[in-house]
């Protein structure tokens, strides 16, 4: 992939929709309007899209839930909510390429007949905000939305801020909080395609995912699938951070080696410095050892190497990080994040933090590793969202690859790291 | 006799525009809440019962959800709210040693306001600014790639705005 085509990084940031319009841009909307609602879910089926905000459903199928014929309006909800430590790949579109966005959520309300779509977006994005507002005025006020888009259909966006808080990544708890409520997960089924946002039938996609719509539909199928492999299809967008040189968001197909993009792309690590691990996909992803990198970064490949591509938020850790305190870390925020409707999510997380206080103040006892193993157990798929199914793995991964850590941290000698 | 608002003609104005773009008024309690901490810099529950009533819905849907987000300011905030990213890239980049030089620097903890107003420093979880660690957040400003000396530079800016 020579151009980047979804954030359209280069050659420049946030066009105006002059020069959207200049490069290319609502190309998308005479491929869409010239095929039935129906069509387009079949296309986007075919493409093997998957969600890319990090649970990674078949797009297309999400889509195709929806009922036909509907009493209550239907809804097109963009999450736009990222906060998965390591991840920010949706914020370059939101403040690099809005529009992108807009003509993705026109073609998705089109394939299931609704008219009416939200950004929903987290309050710290103050800048994506203001910007995704602008760019939805412009589009209105060119015909690219509000009434008779493309002489034939109606579509309009409210852009909403939230107010600071993870889990209303979860979408139904987003759900909850565009009605104004605590962002709470809900019992499912229904689901939102059945019964989501003001009880009608409502699809919600991750930022990304949309944007990759109008692309399928202006280059086609065989180039799209031309990009990655069998059920990783498509561009990417990978954003990585931490202990590397050149840390930022690059457009890649699926596929591309991780090793690569570490070492090549990003710069590879300070000097002097060795690798210790990857998170491949966001925090709530499994870490992978420095012998488990050599691998291309589509769902399968991460998955088996024993972790997920989730977020596609890549952190690298060097050998100036302490383990116990990068869980620690995680744990404080996975804590921090639990709503607090359920349980084991709300009462473990907390004793789990607890636990790596007394560590990292060198309290830590012998009995609080198995201690912090059976707190996974009994939270691990005991709670109402994936919310707590996240802040399992760094502590099993930390316990499980650098023991030696955690017997220091008791022993006494605990962090000389800097973190 | 008619109460006061605690809020301005504009406020209102606006929290009834949001009220008008949206199915179910409920939907604009968050833009309406965030629309008041702006003028305001915190919401104290006279100025949430105004909402409430502005929007005609109980006063406890509006407790319930202006006490859930981490980005409602229910004590008073200083002029600038320095909200230093704690999680995990930033702190790897040196995102505590920041906090740790804040509360130094001013003289409070975190959590505090200086005696003069100007500045609260509150620990945030992750802004989704990782490729820019470490991220300092003030107001609704991401300020990246920060040192030591770039955040004693960027309070002395901040001082000298102030005084303005």
């Amino acid at each position: 992939m020579s151009e980047p085509m979804k954030t359209l990084l280069a050659p420049d940031r946030n066009p105006s929709l002059e020069k959207y319009l200049a490069r290319g841009g609502y190309a998308s909307y005479p491929e869409l309007f010239k095929r039935t609602p129906k069509e387009i879910v079949e296309l986007v089926i075919a493409s093997g899209l998957r969600g890319r905000g990090g649970a990674a459903f078949p797009t297309g199928k999400k889509w195709s839930f929806i009922p036909e014929k509907s009493l209550r309006p239907k809804y097109v909800v963009c999450n736009a909510d990222e906060g998965e430590p390591g991840t920010f790949k949706d914020r370059e579109i939101l403040e690099g390429n809005p529009h992108l966005l807009i003509e993705g959520m026109v073609a998705a309300g089109y394939s299931i007949g609704s008219h009416q779509g939200y950004i929903y977006i987290r309050g710290e994005f103050y800048a994506g905000y203001l910007r995704c507002l602008e760019a939805v005025n412009e589009a209105r006020a060119n015909g690219y939305l509000g009434k008779n888009i493309g002489g034939k259909f109606d579509f309009d966006i409210v852009v909403h801020r939230g107010a600071g808080a993870y889990i209303c990544g979860e979408e139904t708890a987003l759900l909850d909080s565009l009605e104004g409520r605590r962002g709470q997960p809900r019992l499912k089924p229904p689901f939102p395609a059945v019964e989501g946002l003001y009880r009608g039938p409502t699809i919600v996609n991750n930022v990304e995912t949309f944007t990759d719509v109008p692309v399928l539909l202006i280059n086609g199928l065989e180039w799209y699938k031309s990009f990655g492999c069998p059920n990783s299809f498509g561009p990417k967008l990978f954003a990585i951070s931490g202990n590397v040189l050149k840390p930022g968001v690059y457009e890649l197909p699926l596929g591309t080696s991780l090793k690569e993009l570490i070492f090549t792309r990003a710069g590879g690590l300070p000097k002097g410095r060795t690798l210790k691990a990857v998170i491949p996909g966001g925090s709530s992803t499994s870490l992978l050892t420095p012998d488990k990198i050599d691998i291309p970064i589509n769902y399968d490949s991460v998955a088996k190497a024993g972790s997920a591509l989730g977020s596609a938020g890549i952190i690298v850790i060097d050998d100036s990080n302490c383990m116990v305190m990068t869980a620690k870390i995680l744990s404080e925020f996975y804590h921090h994040e639990s709503c607090g409707k359920c349980t084991p999510c709300r009462e473990g997380l907390s004793w789990i933090e607890k636990i790596y206080h007394r560590l990292e103040s060198g309290e830590g006892q012998a009995k609080d590793v198995p201690l912090l193993l059976d707190l996974c157990d009994q939270i691990g798929g005991n709670t109402f969202c994936p919310l707590a199914d996240g802040a399992i793995p760094i502590v099993r991964d930390t316990i499980e690859n650098f023991p030696g850590e955690y017997e220091a941290h008791i022993a006494g000698n605990y962090c000389h790291h800097e973190a | 006799m008619k109460k006061k608002l605690p809020f301005s003609e504009n406020v209102r104005k606006d929290i009834l525009a949001a009220k008008a773009m949206y199915p179910l008024a409920q939907s604009a309690l968050i833009p309406a809440l965030l629309r008041v901490q702006e003028e305001n810099s915190r919401l104290d529950s006279d100025s949430m019962l105004a909402v409430a009533t502005l929007l005609g819905i109980p006063a406890i849907e509006v407790m319930k959800t202006g006490t859930f987000y981490t980005m409602f300011q229910h004590k008073p905030v200083g002029k600038y709210l320095l909200q230093v990213c704690v999680n995990l890239t930033c702190s790897m980049l040196g995102g505590r040693h920041l906090l740790d030089r804040l509360e130094k620097t001013l003289g409070i903890k975190r959590g505090e306001t200086t005696p003069d107003g100007l500045f609260s420093i509150v620990p945030v979880q992750c802004l989704a600014a990782c490729q820019e660690a470490p991220v300092v957040q003030v107001n609704e400003v991401f300020h990246p790639l920060l040192t030591e000396k770039k955040l004693d530079e960027l309070i002395a800016s901040l001082r000298s705005e102030a005084k303005k």
